[in-house]
């Protein structure tokens, strides 16, 4: 039994912006040690109860990552028989991902497809019925939350890696045959230019990986920035949005200077959404990081949500704002409808048009629903896969890509300083491992991994 | 009288499996039909190749003759592969094939602990699944705790020469009859295998100035570590090509050829095919490559390499006379096909030994393999095996990642045969790791463990392996006089750079042993992707390593398929990771059968 800690994500990404990140072996309670702080510090990791949960933060060093709650399960009373606990984030999906990216850069391995229950099964806690039975509920949740046919999807990707495939496949045989025929001649006349075919399969994986990126709009969403100068409600806005107390909401005008993240769904699209720091003429560094901020926010996010105080008028700031809202998918958003309307329309169309603006109050609710529908519709119009995506990836199938790529990458790089043949060959066979990985194929026969290969990630 | 362990059989596996035995202290009987083709060549006067080379090596590591055998006997010496990478190298050569004979008969009749006797084993005697005596030919009964049988082509093997067929072991030799009904007689499956060889020709026939010179390594590379300098008359060989004309004599009588006829059922190797086979499967090529091997200095026979073939002798004569500098050649041996009885190998344990008899074992191309490095790496392992069953110790199985020999036994018990097997080098998972140069190394202790290998050659062995690793780490630890922090060890990563620039930086290091400097260079310009391989080989480590009981009754296990029932009693698997690999075992079946031996 493979004995080294693994984690991922046990919950379908996809409208829920709640999920739950699980790690499981005999590193689990070291890396919850590293990474998770209690709020209440008395608390000491070996006085945990097992099966208790705590609430704290994920930190990165003195960074927090997200706000959560994690539960712990010694073993052997857990789903694996091993070590366990489970971290309940709310952050959303950026928060998960970079909650999970943390724990692979502390050692952890992120988990093969049904590796979970693979172990649940290898140390005695489920029979193979049970087993079965796991994988048919995590089947239809997560058919139901994606109202996408899993089966359609995975066939079309899988005929794209398997394209992929034959060709790394017919690459190494023709290595593996200039290696095992030496003597024969009819070697000679295998002359693989062996830079243009790793040229071509790194060109056909990188267009899988960008189309199942594509596809990716329905489990990782987009990036919305709401700025504005301080005070405008940028905070009262992401609350109601969110309808959490996430972030601080205060009188004091400069009090959100860290970017906070949450999302939410737009008919089934995740909306990451930044809050970021209030913007007003830089008075002290502070401030001055947070309009830097806010400006490379508005560059970095896909949409960006600009809101205006209607009970004011509009002053230098919003107008240097509302420059940089050009060649941007935006909004305008006069927020405040419930003071007396004091703003200037006139100017705001100096910048953008009607369509482009709306009208709210964060703090009644008022236009709520007329937002919602225009940021769908600026989704949809800045992209164009969204009704029907092809396929899409998970996580573990962009990281073995990713793999790939990199791993071709490098093989580029020895074919060009003159490698031998025999660390060539053994690359690319490297890469063909990794695929059958996602595709449950194994080159070296490892046929018991197959059955676990149906199973989604996490579980 | 009575022995510990019989060996039937005096070719390349019986003569290791016999050697291998008595040097473990066990008193053993080699018996064989005709003393004067001990180690005999019945193909290709050569050791090696790819894939091979590396078995030789490892034989050589575990103290088997064969290395020891063709450094003293070759005529041409080849390292194949040298321009692909250190981790693919193959060594190869050519062997005088009568001295080689000549050689490995006088090391079994040097060998203490070793009698020798002409004859046939004729009757297996075994009481309560346990082998007790043998019977030969001559009706002289023996008494042995074990019984190794090699008996190569020989069992029920029917020579084809065109519409020809007469029984034969090889050319010119009886073939075992009775024998193979015996071993039908206690229950063990056999089939049917193929192979051919080409004709062999005169050397003054030939018009050597109308062909290509082939010349040896000038300094070539010993196949033993015992070997410190390879010191032998070298012999040229030579290279010509088939034309169109030659194919076209043998695709016109394609229908007097056995192969295509019906004459021959059984099923031959696709990496070693007959010309009529390669002229028929890829008709595109208007020639293929012949190579002219001598069989020795003192002898004018010389192999056609590349021109396997059963086709009637008129045809090969004419078709032989087609290619370039062999116009006017005469033939001295035609070439011809031989069909021989197996053992299915799934029949026998990773020690090689029978599932069913105790203390029988099996080795050699009877167990499906073909080539002589093959067979005498299951010789030398089944002799092993035997001698630790009768000192009731653990059988010795090397494991895929530990060498060629490993992967080879590994493949023959749990895939399914349906072509005499070969070793290559992609069927070996770690390749970087298990290479031709770090053979001793690697495998040594264990030849060393069972008495096996001389002290002295233990201790020099050890001692080198300390400098390799002494050296490669003080390269990690010097730097290049120069402003950026480069280690010696990076600076011989570079591709362009080899050992001698090291030797350069730090003189005295040029007195090294040059296999030392050799493997501190593969060690370090490979370290990173042999890290990788390792840590591979860790993963593996997991319910693969999960042991199955002996002779298990499978029919048991409710929850199993019916076909995996019969598969895994058939096959009676040693280990999960063997199970696995039998076709039609599906996951659910390993699943539930590791349910149940967890119930257990």
């Amino acid at each position: 039994m493979e004995n080294d800690t693994i984690c991922a994500v046990s919950t379908p990404l996809g409208i829920s912006g709640i999920g739950i990140i699980r790690i499981s072996g005999p590193d689990t309670y070291r890396i919850i040690q590293e990474i998770f702080q209690p709020k209440n510090k008395k608390v000491s990791l070996n006085k945990w109860k097992s099966h208790t949960v705590k609430y704290g933060y994920i930190i990165d060093g003195n960074k927090i990552l997200d706000e959560v709650l994690v539960t712990i399960m010694k073993h052997p009373k857990s789903y694996t028989r091993e070590d366990m606990a489970e971290i309940g984030c709310h952050g959303g999906l950026a928060a998960m991902k970079s909650i999970l990216s943390l724990c692979l850069s502390r050692g952890i391995r992120l988990a093969s497809p049904g590796e979970f229950t693979k172990r649940a099964f290898f140390n005695g806690r489920i029979d193979i019925t049970q087993a079965e039975s796991v994988m048919n509920i995590i089947l239809a949740q997560t058919e139901k939350s994606l109202e996408i046919s899993i089966k359609q999807l995975s066939g079309a990707l899988s005929e794209k890696i398997q394209n992929l495939r034959t060709k790394i496949f017919n690459l190494l045989v023709e290595l593996e045959t200039m290696i095992d025929f030496a003597e024969e001649h009819a070697i000679k006349e295998i002359q693989p230019d062996i830079k243009e075919s790793i040229n071509i399969i790194y060109k056909n994986a990188e267009s899988i990986l960008k189309s199942g990126q594509s596809g990716k709009i329905f489990t990782e969403g987009i990036k919305a920035a709401i700025v504005g100068k301080p005070n405008v409600g940028k905070s009262s806005l992401l609350n109601l949005l969110t309808q959490e107390e996430k972030a601080l909401v205060s009188e004091i005008p400069g009090t959100t200077r860290d970017a906070i993240e949450s999302v939410i769904s737009i008919k089934g699209i995740p909306l990451k959404i930044i809050d970021t720091a209030g913007i007003r003429n830089p008075e002290g560094i502070i401030e001055k990081m947070g309009v830097e901020k806010a400006k490379s926010w508005m560059e970095k996010a896909e949409i960006v949500l600009l809101i205006l105080d209607g009970s004011q008028s509009i002053d230098a700031l919003d107008i240097e704002l509302m420059k940089n809202l050009k060649n941007r998918q935006y909004l305008v958003v006069i927020n405040k409808t419930d003071l007396p309307f004091k703003i200037d329309t006139k100017e705001i169309e100096r910048f953008t048009n009607e369509e482009k603006t709306i009208k709210i109050s964060a703090r009644t609710g008022y236009g709520i629903n007329t937002l919602y529908e225009k940021i769908y519709q600026l989704i949809e119009k800045g992209s164009g896969t969204l009704k029907d995506p092809e396929f899409f990836l998970n996580i573990r199938q962009e990281t073995i890509l990713k793999n790939i790529l990199s791993n071709l990458i490098e093989t580029q790089k020895l074919v060009n300083e003159n490698f031998s043949l025999d660390i060539i060959s053994e690359q690319i066979k490297f890469c063909l491992l990794d695929i059958d990985i996602i595709t449950g194929k194994n080159l070296s026969d490892e046929i018991i991994d197959s059955i676990f290969e149906k199973f989604c990630i996490g579980k | 009288m009575e022995y510990d362990v019989i060996v039937a059989g005096g070719g390349h596996a019986g003569i290791e499996a016999c050697l291998s035995s008595s040097r473990m202290g066990m008193k053993t009987l080699l018996i064989t039909g005709n003393l004067d083709t001990i180690c005999y060549m019945s193909c290709n006067p050569s050791i090696g190749g790819t894939g091979k080379g590396q078995l030789v090596k490892e034989i050589d590591a575990l103290g088997g003759q064969m290395g020891i055998a063709i450094d003293t006997t070759g005529i041409h010496f080849k390292m194949l592969n040298t321009g692909k990478g250190k981790a693919v190298w193959s060594p190869r050569a050519q062997a005088d094939k009568k001295l080689y004979s000549r050689y490995m008969k006088s090391v079994v009749e040097s060998q203490s602990n070793l009698d020798i006797l002409q004859g046939w084993v004729e009757k297996i005697i075994v009481e309560n699944n346990k082998i007790k005596r043998i019977k030969t030919d001559l009706d002289i009964e023996l008494k042995t705790k074990s019984l190794i049988l090699c008996p190569g082509t020989f069992l029920n093997g029917i020579i084809h020469i065109g519409g020809k067929k007469f029984p034969a072991g090889r050319l010119g030799e009886f073939p075992s009859i009775k024998l193979a009904e015996e071993i039908k007689r206690l229950g063990v499956q056999t089939g049917r295998l193929k192979t051919g060889t080409p004709p062999r020709i005169n050397k003054n026939s030939i018009d050597f100035s109308r062909i290509q010179i082939q010349k040896s390594d000038e300094k070539p590379t010993p196949f033993s570590f015992k070997t410190e300098k390879i010191q032998r008359p070298i012999i040229d060989c030579y290279i010509t090509w088939t034309n169109k004309e030659t194919h076209r004599i043998i695709q016109d009588n394609l229908f007097r050829a056995p192969l295509y006829t019906g004459q021959i059922k059984s099923v031959g190797p696709r990496y070693c095919p007959s010309i009529e086979v390669k002229i028929t499967r890829f008709a595109d090529k208007d020639s293929h490559q012949i190579f002219l091997e001598p069989e020795g200095p003192d002898t004018d026979e010389v192999y056609v390499n590349g021109f396997a073939t059963s086709i009637p002798v008129d045809v090969q004569e004419k078709a032989i006379r087609t290619i370039q500098g062999l116009e006017k050649v005469k033939i001295m041996k035609y070439g011809y096909a031989i069909e021989y009885d197996f053992i299915y190998p799934w029949q026998i344990k990773p020690s090689l030994e029978y599932k069913q008899i105790e203390g029988l074992f099996f080795a050699g191309q009877i167990n499906g393999t073909s080539g002589y490095e093959e067979a005498a790496s299951q010789g030398l392992i089944a002799g092993i095996n035997a001698s630790l069953k009768i000192k009731e110790q653990q059988p010795f199985i090397l494991s895929r990642s530990q060498a060629y020999i490993g992967v080879l036994i590994d493949d023959l018990i749990t895939k399914e045969l349906t072509e005499p097997y070969r070793i290559f080098t992609s069927r070996v998972e770690y390749r970087l790791i298990l290479r031709q140069d770090n053979a001793a190394f690697r495998l040594m202790e264990f030849g060393r463990k069972f008495g096996l290998i001389d002290e002295k050659i233990y201790i020099k062995m050890e001692q080198q392996k300390q400098a390799i690793k002494e050296i490669s780490q003080q390269i990690k630890n010097k730097y290049l006089p120069v402003e950026e922090k480069i280690s010696y060890a990076d600076y011989l990563k570079r591709p362009d750079k080899k050992f001698i620039d090291i030797e350069k930086l730090q003189p005295d290091y040029s007195s090294l042993p040059e296999r030392v400097k050799e493997e501190i260079e593969i060690e370090i310009k490979y370290e990173g992707y042999i890290k990788r391989e390792l840590s591979m080989i860790e993963k593996s480590k997991t319910v693969e390593d999960i042991k199955l009981p002996d002779n298990f009754n499978y029919s048991q296990i409710k929850t199993l398929s019916t076909e995996a029932k019969e598969k895994l009693q058939k096959y009676q698997p040693v280990s999960v990771s063997q199970a696995k690999k039998i076709e039609g075992i599906s996951p659910s079946d390993i699943t539930a059968l590791l349910i149940y031996l967890k119930v257990l």
